[in-house]
């Protein structure tokens, strides 16, 4: 079976507030002395904080805090996010106790707090392995009926499913690299819409998902590779 | 601008707008003075100090300099991890290098993913330069064992009451396993 | 080897070289005190004791006491319990060992050690160490 040879991968992880932190508005000490704590135990200081956007425009103000190998968690007064490049294994562990710790203190600071909806995504890059290229790989696949008006140089695939025991919706984007010569391109999203989510348990299921489908397409990840 | 879940949609529609840099990290435009007035900094204040990151950088002549602190902290499990080592130093088999080596990163890590949720980390030597790190929490229990040398391979050990089951060693392993059988109510 | 004879000698004790194979706050045996090193054919134990602070009957350069099991037990769990060959070099009429411990299967091993921790408790508390 052909082997993703991953060259880049992100993750991002974005919850969706269910109303605006209303009462957050114009506390930036506050903010930054929550995240602050929440993340301690990274050695968080000052110089781990960034700020964005604009105080008179509180869609875009965000607070950033960068925390090493586990990326970045980012507080808006609308929704927060947790982003990661190139990550082990290890690394998306820490992830993912980084949204734990920074949504609970979401919630411990937010009045009449709920999340609308979570969303984590991957994306990557990849080679193939054996010298395999996208073209002969794609052209391999069951093709639609789709008519193709020059030379086929193969097409993607783009799957939405429900996924009842995840209760979740997903996208699933396989397709040429444009950043990767002869390479994939994989796009995986798992949205679910409800306030409370086991962020540990939806990992594990998404990461199963993920190689299932892609086992079921004739791919799999080089060994420690995602 | 709102990021709505419609703005996820990572398409490949377009050559050239395939995310392969972090999604969301939007580099937002300046900060006017009115930004850093609602943080609290006078308008018009000068810009901070510049930060060096070494010894080298202090030679710089008249450009302001601060030094960036870093703060090492040392965690309750680390200084007893130490603590071992000392035990052992003068033994016929002292923990190795290697041993006390993936025993930090690891324990180092475990500490950042779990803080204070991590139980009691009870750590002993396996009499042969190796280290054996266990938890417990009722009748379940997880071993790491970190031997003497890296080719002897690292393994992770789990009981759940009578249920036994071992795993290869990473990071991730453990952390998986002791959010699983130690860290499950 | 021939068995100890656990009409004579219900108990055997282990002694407890490593201080942190007992862990007092927890008051727990861990399992490192029941793992066998690669070199040894089997856990040695005492099959009588009386040391004292001075005094290591096992002339151990370390020891902080011992654990006791009962000898039947230990067999019951499929392992045995062996007195040292008497023309051996370096017998010892009070020395033995428990044998039949998996090396190689790290997982028998392992869950051996679970066992014999669990027939296990501290008996002799050596410095004081563990009071």
């Amino acid at each position: 079976m052909p082997k993703l040879l991953v060259k880049q991968a992100t993750v991002n992880y974005h919850g969706f507030f269910a109303s605006p932190a209303f009462n957050l508005f114009g506390k930036l000490p506050e903010i930054i002395t929550g995240l602050s704590k929440t993340f301690a135990v990274h050695n968080v200081g000052l110089g781990n904080f960034r700020l964005e956007g604009d105080a008179a425009e509180p869609s875009t103000a965000a607070t950033v805090v960068r925390l090493g190998r586990f990326g970045i968690y980012k507080f808006s007064f609308d929704h927060v996010q947790a982003s990661l490049n190139g990550f082990s294994d290890g690394d998306l562990e820490g992830m993912v106790s980084v949204i734990m710790a920074g949504n609970r203190w979401v919630r411990e600071s937010v009045n009449d707090f709920a999340f609308k909806t979570h969303a984590f995504v991957y994306s990557s890059h990849s080679a193939l392995s054996d010298g395999l290229t996208s073209s002969q790989f794609l052209l391999g696949l069951a093709r639609r009926t789709t008519p193709i008006l020059g030379e086929d140089l193969g097409s993607g695939i783009v799957e939405t499913w429900h996924s009842a025991p995840m209760d979740a919706k997903i996208r699933l984007t396989l397709d040429h690299s444009l950043q990767e010569r002869d390479g994939l391109y994989v796009s995986y999203m798992v949205v679910l819409e409800r306030d409370d989510i086991d962020y540990v348990e939806i990992a594990l299921r998404s990461r199963e998902l993920l190689e299932k489908f892609l086992q079921e397409v004739g791919l799999e990840f080089e060994r420690s590779q995602r | 601008m709102n990021t709505q879940i419609h703005d996820l949609s990572l398409g490949n529609s377009l050559a050239g707008l395939q995310h392969g840099k972090t999604v969301g990290l939007v580099s937002d435009p300046f900060m006017r003075p009115t930004s850093m007035q609602a943080m609290g900094v006078p308008h018009g204040s000068a810009p901070g100090p510049k930060v060096v990151h070494s010894i080298a950088g202090l030679q710089m002549g008249d450009q302001v300099v601060e030094l960036k602190a870093t703060r090492d902290v040392q965690t309750p499990v680390i200084g007893d991890l130490r603590s071992l080592r000392e035990e052992e130093r003068s033994m016929a088999d002292p923990i190795t290098d290697y041993a006390f080596a993936e025993a930090n990163t690891l324990l180092t890590f475990a500490h950042l993913v779990f803080g204070d949720d991590l139980p009691r980390t009870l750590l002993a030597p396996d009499g042969e330069g190796g280290i054996r790190i266990e938890w417990f929490r009722e009748n379940r229990n997880v071993r790491v064992i970190i031997p003497s040398r890296p080719e002897r391979r690292a393994y992770v050990y789990q009981l759940i009451g009578e249920d036994p089951r071992i795993k290869p060693f990473s990071q991730s392993s453990v952390v998986q396993t002791l959010r699983s059988v130690i860290l499950r109510p | 080897m021939p068995r100890t004879d656990s009409q004579r000698y219900p108990c055997i004790y282990r002694a407890i070289t490593k201080k942190r194979w007992y862990q007092l706050g927890e008051r727990r045996i861990l399992s490192a005190a029941f793992m066998l090193k690669e070199k040894e054919t089997g856990l040695s134990v005492l099959k009588t004791v009386g040391c004292s602070r001075d005094n290591c009957l096992a002339t151990l350069n370390e020891c902080y006491g011992e654990f006791v099991l009962e000898t039947e037990r230990v067999r019951d769990l499929g392992l045995e319990v062996d007195d040292d060959e008497p023309d051996a070099p370096n017998y010892s009429p009070n020395h033995a060992e428990i044998t039949g411990l998996p090396f190689d299967d790290k997982l028998q091993a392992e869950n051996r050690a679970t066992e014999l921790v669990n027939l296990a408790s501290l008996y002799y508390d050596r410095y004081s160490e563990y009071a």
